[in-house]
Formats: structure tokens, sequence, C-alpha cells
């Protein structure tokens, strides 16, 4: 809509730092996010993406960086110039004014006629589904709704941006899905630049364009969704994104044309997997493989060419409905999991003797050091996930 | 818990009672003694009558509780106007000299009442003005002992705000201004009338200060009744009692019903 | 909650400045000045209300030498540790009541129990009078079941100027245990006695120690209003039984020497920094808003 312009981004921050004390909240942080794009912050708690949206929204100055919005400089703008929509965890509703009173605060600020007030904020209450109800107080409101008006009044003024806040974390997990829904639906509508922020990777990889996985005031990745999950950058966006089995080993044959390389474990077991960096002979890494694309089978059964194959023993068996997770304990007493959908096809019991296989091809060898592997110039690229197989 | 130990609670209901006998059988009496028909303050009354109340409502007391009432209004509203910026300065922000200024701020609370009057009643002699300031001498000393009861009662109310409220005006694009005219304001008026009757009940009931600062024409009902006790209990003296009693009630009753007062004496005791 | 920075930026402070500029003023011409005053003028020679510039140690010289100052002196304390004790004992039963009762009415009940401080010391005091007298309700009650032949005068006496005061400061027992009571988890109780402790172990064990800093807080906090309180033994205390309070009324208002009146003031004022010493050191008292 307005965020067209001659600026290919609509958002650029660039090195922002922000220090409390002695310590840094938000660490030369680097994030474009384009017209229209839906960008998630994803990280723990004490991360800094709650400071990081407050320097956006010009609550908090930072201590050093540059911030663009559609191309004019933000740093120095007072809050109340920046055109930013707000969403906030408690939505932060005027608990003395009504739902449409709400709603257009940010009309009657900007001096807009009376009249038009009441057309836009009636527009809006429609678009959030909330018709009829703008003569309601805030407290009168479920939750939903309240995140519904939350939103729209956010929305009213046409704003260059908007930030949310964890806007769903006081929903309850039924609600929760449907407002994820709602939420990009009413983003796509208005096109309008969104940076989300939350500590629910499920939340994330169901709603956004882009993640950005905030650790310690920085970004250890940047990527679609897909990426993420399928791609992660190190061990500390493996382990956070959903479950992840971890095995510690050296290098013993570097990767060839096919990207893979042969990782030994523990005992002289050895596993293959794409590296993720450039690992020589030698180097220890940690192969990463999701638990849903291990698989189990008896030690007397074949597995299709190329897998890697562990022995491994049953440690326990957790049913879950649509799929059981099998716990199995490795030679050296590594923990590894394997989810299967269904039911197993065979008689599969606790302490029975089993082999644990995975495909090269979905495992990801990453460097052994938690945390970032030091190169920020793969923050703002795509993962490689081409040249690695 | 009740249901662990029944005979002690008994016990306990019992010693509750009298304690609440104790504390309120002598204001009762004294109500009971202003309906007496008899010439002398005596319990049980010696027949009823309303002639002590005709009495106390006649020119003489009657004018001096308006000026008590002109007083302590007068007094809650200043001590509230000085305690707004006086809180919010305090509240939200931080600035060299805070810790000093608290506690400049509850001085009047933590000093003796009485030491405060005699110093102003020094002050006022000593630059030649008390003879001339008559009210204005009282109302000062009175605005003084006030300003800690409002500061506190609106510092609860500000620290009661929802969180992200201000942040939230302001991304919708409010000024300082408007955040203060629309959002805080409203939201602790509460806390203004709170602290303004808590300001006023204080005031009203005061002695120690209104003692030194009192002239004959400048009496609060309180130093006039001290006054005339020492010429006799007579029942006039209990039904003017009475009646300054009600006032405060009143008060209370007025703004229980927009302000849950319990709110605030409890977290203001809680910081004390 | 989201952090704004702004609050303490350079414009910031001078904001704040300008908001508390004015009423600080206020506070330190009509509270600061006054007290420095009162206190200077006990060091100072004065004659006919006007102060000399003469420095001097008579003014305490002469309130410690006279009997009768000493006795009201050591009266006022007296009084106030009397006072701060049954208070803080009288308030311990009541408030521990008010926090644990399920009763409905308990919001009423605590209304009631701090009903008292909306009625001025005379108010109160004036029932004591009617009570106490020697034609007044118990001597009457005594008189007519033979219990005593001559009537007893219960006033005016240091026995009185206690009581009324007792009565008068119980609210603010009442308010500082409440609060004090209110912190303490009702689990803790039924954990000791789960433990084997019985109803005496775990008041003295559990309990006690819990609310000894309310204990301590409502004890000096009725000590330091009890020793500055004039209107309570006025009226029950009278000329044989004087207080400070009373003596600086004398001194300042009809004897007119107000270096004397001045010179027990600081008295007054040095005793309640103590007390708001002690009470911060072990009443649990912050210096907060």
């Amino acid at each position: 809509m307005r965020n067209g312009s001659m600026h290919s981004a609509a958002l650029e921050l660039e090195g922002i730092s922000k220090r409390y004390g002695s310590t840094w909240a938000i660490r030369a942080l680097d994030l474009t996010v384009a017209p229209g794009e839906f960008v998630t912050l994803l990280g723990p708690s004490g991360c800094g993406k709650t400071t990081t949206l407050s320097v956006i929204a010009g609550f908090l100055e930072p201590d050093g960086g540059r911030m663009l919005l559609n191309g004019a400089p933000l740093v120095g703008l007072p809050p109340f110039k920046r055109d930013i929509g707000v969403v906030f965890q408690d939505y932060a509703l005027f608990p003395h004014m009504t739902v449409a009173e709400n709603v257009g605060y940010g009309l009657r600020v900007r001096k807009v006629p009376a009249a038009e007030i009441e057309r836009r904020v009636g527009e809006m209450l429609e678009l959030v589904q909330l018709e009829g109800l703008g003569g309601r107080m805030p407290l009168a409101l479920s939750g939903g709704q309240r995140q519904r008006v939350a939103l729209a009044r956010a929305l009213v003024f046409d704003p260059k941006f908007l930030l949310l806040d964890e806007p769903l974390s006081n929903l309850d997990l039924k609600l929760r899905e449907e407002m994820r829904l709602e939420i990009v639906r009413l983003q796509r509508q208005l096109s309008v630049p969104t940076i989300f922020v939350t500590h629910d990777q499920t939340e994330a990889l169901a709603m956004s364009d882009r993640i950005a996985v905030l650790d310690a005031g920085r970004i250890e990745q940047i990527g679609t969704p897909r990426e993420i999950y399928e791609e992660p950058a190190n061990r500390f966006v493996a382990e956070f994104i959903g479950s992840m089995n971890l095995l510690d080993g050296t290098v013993v044959a570097a990767a060839g044309a096919d990207g893979l390389c042969t990782v030994k474990l523990g005992d002289d077991r050895t596993i293959g997997a794409r590296a993720k960096g450039n690992f020589a002979v030698g180097h220890r890494v940690c192969v990463a493989a999701r638990p849903e694309r291990c698989g189990v089978v008896p030690t007397d059964r074949r597995v299709e060419n190329g897998a890697s194959l562990l022995n491994a023993v049953v440690s326990h068996i957790v049913y879950l409905g649509s799929r059981q997770e099998i716990h199995l304990t490795l030679p050296g007493g590594t923990t590894v999991v394997s989810e299967i959908v269904g039911n197993v096809d065979w008689d599969i019991r606790t302490g029975m003797d089993v082999t644990f296989h995975c495909d090269p091809a979905e495992c990801v060898a990453l460097s052994a050091m938690p945390g970032p592997v030091t190169d920020p110039v793969t923050d703002n690229e795509p993962a490689p996930g081409t040249e690695a197989i | 818990m009740m249901h662990l130990a029944p005979r002690p609670w008994t016990w306990l209901k019992i010693a509750v009672t009298l304690t609440y006998l104790f504390m309120l059988v002598p204001i009762l009496v004294t109500v009971a003694v202003s309906f007496n028909a008899g010439t002398r303050s005596v319990f049980p009354p010696e027949g009823w009558s309303l002639r002590w109340w005709q009495e106390a409502l006649s020119d003489e007391w009657s004018s001096a509780i308006f000026f008590s009432l002109k007083l302590s209004i007068t007094a809650a509203a200043l001590s509230t106007a000085l305690a707004l910026p006086l809180a919010f300065g305090l509240v939200r922000y931080d600035f060299p000299g805070k810790k000093a200024l608290v506690l400049l701020v509850l001085g009047p609370l933590l000093l003796p009442t009485l030491a405060t009057g005699i110093g102003l009643l020094q002050v006022f002699h000593w630059t030649g003005l008390f003879a001339s300031m008559g009210f204005g001498a009282l109302l000062i000393g009175h605005i003084v002992i006030c300003v800690p009861f409002s500061v506190r009662t609106i510092s609860v109310s500000l620290n009661g705000l929802p969180p992200n409220l201000e942040a939230a005006a302001a991304s919708l694009g409010a000024t300082r201004w408007r955040i203060l005219i629309d959002t805080i304001l409203p939201l602790i008026r509460n806390g203004l009338v709170a602290g303004a009757l808590f300001s006023f009940i204080h005031s009203f009931t005061d002695v120690n200060l209104s003692l030194f600062l009192a002239g004959p024409a400048t009496s609060p009902i309180t130093v006039k009744i001290l006054g005339f006790l020492e010429f006799g209990f007579a029942p006039t003296l209990a039904a003017l009692s009475a009646i300054s009693l009600i006032i405060p009630l009143i008060g209370v009753a007025i703004v229980q019903r927009t302000t849950r007062l319990g709110d605030f004496v409890y977290a203001e005791r809680q910081h004390a | 909650m989201w952090r704004i920075d702004s609050q303490r930026s350079g414009a910031a402070i001078a904001v704040s400045w300008y908001l508390v500029a004015v009423p600080a003023l206020f506070l330190l011409i009509f509270f600061v000045v006054p007290n420095a005053l009162l206190l200077s003028a006990s060091v100072f020679k004065s004659e006919h209300q006007v102060l000399t510039s003469q420095l001097t140690a008579e003014n305490f010289v002469l309130v410690l030498s006279k009997p009768h100052y000493l006795r009201a002196i050591a009266r006022t304390f007296v009084v106030g540790a009397s006072v701060g004790l049954l208070v803080a004992l009288i308030s311990l039963p009541i408030s521990y009541f008010l926090v644990r009762t399920t009763s409905r009415f308990k919001g009423l009940l605590i209304a009631i129990s701090l009903a008292p401080l909306l009625a001025s010391v005379v108010v109160r005091t004036y029932g004591w009078y009617v009570i106490l007298d020697r034609f007044g309700f118990v001597n009457d009650v005594l008189v007519g079941l033979e219990m005593i032949q001559d009537r007893i005068a219960f006033i005016p006496s240091t026995g009185g100027i206690v009581l009324g005061l007792t009565h008068a400061l119980l609210p603010y027992g009442i308010l500082t245990n409440i609060a004090a009571l209110s912190s303490i988890n009702p689990n803790l109780e039924t954990a000791s006695k789960s433990l084997g402790a019985n109803r005496i172990q775990t008041f003295v064990h559990v309990l006690l120690p819990l609310v000894m800093p309310g204990l301590i807080a409502s004890f000096l906090l009725a000590f330091s209003i009890s020793i500055s309180a004039y209107a309570t033994p006025a009226i029950l205390g009278g000329y044989a039984s004087q207080t400070i309070a009373t003596l600086i009324y004398t001194f300042i208002m009809q004897v007119l020497d107000w270096s004397l009146g001045a010179a027990l003031g600081t008295v007054l004022i040095g005793s309640t920094l103590v007390i708001l010493v002690l009470s911060f050191r072990f009443g649990g008292r912050k210096v907060r808003l």
C-alpha cells in the first residue's frame, strides 16, 4: 500500500545495539524487512526480542546503529512521530475508553474529522470481526476479542509498520491457533510490513515469511521457516527449533562432491551427514537429526542402502496417539529419539536391541561449538541448502 | 486454618469482640450522651432530648464547624495540587536528590506535628506576618501536614497503572501532554479523590498543629471543643464531637461509592 | 513491561526538576525552616518572644533542673512505652483474626476497626471522661453494686492518659500488624503442625518470629505518636500529670517562654528521630512512598 515507494526495504536495521548498564541487550543487530513481509523474531526470554521492538518503536534510543523506515532515518524521532503500530502482550487497551474510542484514538490524536474516524473505526471493527461491539468497554470483552481490538487499534491509522509483541501468549491453545490465522490474514490483506516477536517456535513456523532466531542479543540465523527447520546454521538453532537428536563426533572423511562428510561417534560407529561448514578431517562436529527422519528396525531387518546404522537399546516408548516416540540408548550412553507416525509394524519392547537408522541427506553436521560459526555474513543470506547437497 | 483449630479460634473471637468493644464503646457513649435530657454528661443518659444538638447547631458552634470545613477542604485541594507533580516526579523519574526529596515529602508525617506547629508559629511571628495571616497561617500548616498523605495515595495510583498503556498511547501518536490528559489523569482519578479525602480527614481531625496556629476568630472545631473542655464536659460538646465524627464518615461514604478506599489504605501501609 | 529509557536522560531530569520544584520549595519554607528554627531557638536566649544572638545551654539546664519538668519528661516516655506495648499486644490478636478470617463481613470488620481514625482524638477522649469521671459510669456501677463506698477519681491520672492513648492509637497498630501478617503464608502454620509442633510451639517458632517486625513497628509507631500527643494528656491527665506536649503548650501559649518551649520541642524531635532510626533498623520500615 503506502510502503511501495522506491525503497526495496520497508525497515532496515544496521548494527543496532542497546545496553542496560554493562550488559548488552542487543548487539550489532542487522535486519531488513521487505515491504509487506512478515518477519518473526524468535528466541528464549531475555534474548533481546522486546528490546529490539522498543528500539524500533522509539521507546529506547539505541546505543549505536542505523534504522531506516521506508528510507527515512528513525533514530532520534519520538515514538509518537514514527507511525508504527504496536500490539502489546497484555494488549494495553485503555480501560477507561470504549472499544470504538480505543480503536479511534490514533486517528483522534491525528486530528482526523469525527465523521471519518467513525467510518474508519467501523470498517476496522468489521475487518477484525467485531462489528457491533464498538460501545463495549475492554474489560467486558473476552481475551480473543481484546486481542482483535488491539490489532484494530494498531492498524486503523494506516501505520507504516506493525510490531507484535507476543500477542498470542495470553490466549488459550485453541484461540491461539485461530488468532494465528487471523493475524496472518489481516497482515496479508493490509500488506503492512510486520515484525512479530514470540518464543513459541510453532507460531513462528506457522506464520512467518522469514524467521530471525535470536539468542543473547544476537541473530543466530535468518531464513524461511523451512530453512530454519531443515538447515539450522548452528547448534543453538538446531536445539531451539523443534526436537533434535544431537550426536557429537569427529570428522573422519571430509565432504566430497555430494556434500556429505563422515563422522565417527564415540564408539567405532560412523554416521554420514551434510556438512554445514568446511570441516576438515579431525574437526569436532555435532550431527543433528530430526527424530521424525530417523527410524528404528529389528537388528535382523535390512535398511535401504546409504543409511547410517547404529546399534541401540530401547529405553522407553512414549505413546502419543497419532505418533510414538521411541527413546533409545546408544553404546556410550547418548540418548536419541525416533518419532514414528502411527503404529510400529513389529513387536518393539523396552530393553530390546534394535538398529537406529537415518539417511545422511537428512542429517547435518554442525560446528561443535555452541553459538554461531563466527561468520556473520551467512546471517543475511538464505541458508545454503543447495550448495550442501 | 479454621478446621484444624476450632477451640483456639473461639478464644480468639472472644478476644476480638472485647477489642471491638474497647474501641467502640467510648465513641458510642459520647454519641449517647449527646442525646441526654439532663444537664450533666452521664451514661446511661437521663432521658432523651435533642436540646444539646440544637445548641451545637447554634450560630456560635456552626460557624466553627464551617470554618473547619472551609479550612480542611481548601487544604485537601491545595495539598492534592502540590502532591500530583511531586508524586509524578517521584514515581516516574530518576534524578539526583530523589531520596532526599522522598524524606522531605514524608517529613511532616515522620516528625511531630506539634514541633512543626510551634516552628511555623515562630516563623510567622518573627516575620511579623502572624497577626495579619489568620486563616492563611492555619491553611499553610494544614497543607504541610496533608502533603504526605496525598503524595502517597497518588503514588499508589501511579504505580498501579496498567503497564504499557503510555507506550501504547505514544505508539498511536499521542504526545506527552496527550498521554497525561487522555490516559494518566483519567486512570488515577480515584487516587486523586482518595488522597484528597485522606488529607481532608487528617486536616479535619488535627489538634496538634491547629493548637498553635489558631486564633480567637480562627479556631477549627477540634481546638474550640478542646478549649471548652477546660470549663467542663457539657453535653453540647458531646453533640459537637458526634457532628465532627459524622462529617468525615459522610466523606468516606461518598467517596466509597466510586473508589475502593481499602486499596489505598493497604498499599499505603505496606510501604510504611 | 516495556522499558522506556527517555526517563533517565538529561532532558527527563530537567522535566522532573520542573515538576517537583514548586512543591519542594513549599515544603522547604514551611516545614524544614520552621523545624530548623525551633531547633536553633532552643540554644539561643530569648527575651519577650524575641531571640537574641546569645548562644546558651540554659534552656536545657532549666528544663532538666526542675523536678516538675523532669517528672513530666519521664512520664512522657513511660506513657509512650506503656502505650506502645499495649497497642502492639492488643492489636496482634485482632489483626490475626482480620487477616485469617473467611467471614464475608471481613471488609466491614476491617473498616470498623479502622473507623476510629475518622474521629478526632478530642472526640475519642470525651467518651473516656464520661466513663471514668468521679461521677461517671464506672463509679455509678461500682457504687450501685456496693463494691465501693467512696467514689474513685480514675481521672485525671497518668493511667488515664495511657488508657486514652492506647484507645486512640489502636487502629495504627492494627494497620501495621495486618500489613505484617498479610505477607505470612497461612500454610506455614499448617506445615508446622503437620511436622508435629503443637499450637504454642507453632506460635513461638513460626508465627512470632515472622510477625516480630510488625510488632516492633507498631510499638514504635504508637510510642512516637504518644510522646507528642497533646489532647489526650490535656483532657485525661490534668495539671498533676503533665507531659512534654502539655508543658510545651503551657510555655509557648501561656507563659510565653518560647526558648523553654523550643528546648522541649527539641527533646521531642530528637526522641522521634531515634525512634525512626530504630524502626528502620528493627521494624522493617523503609524510606519509601
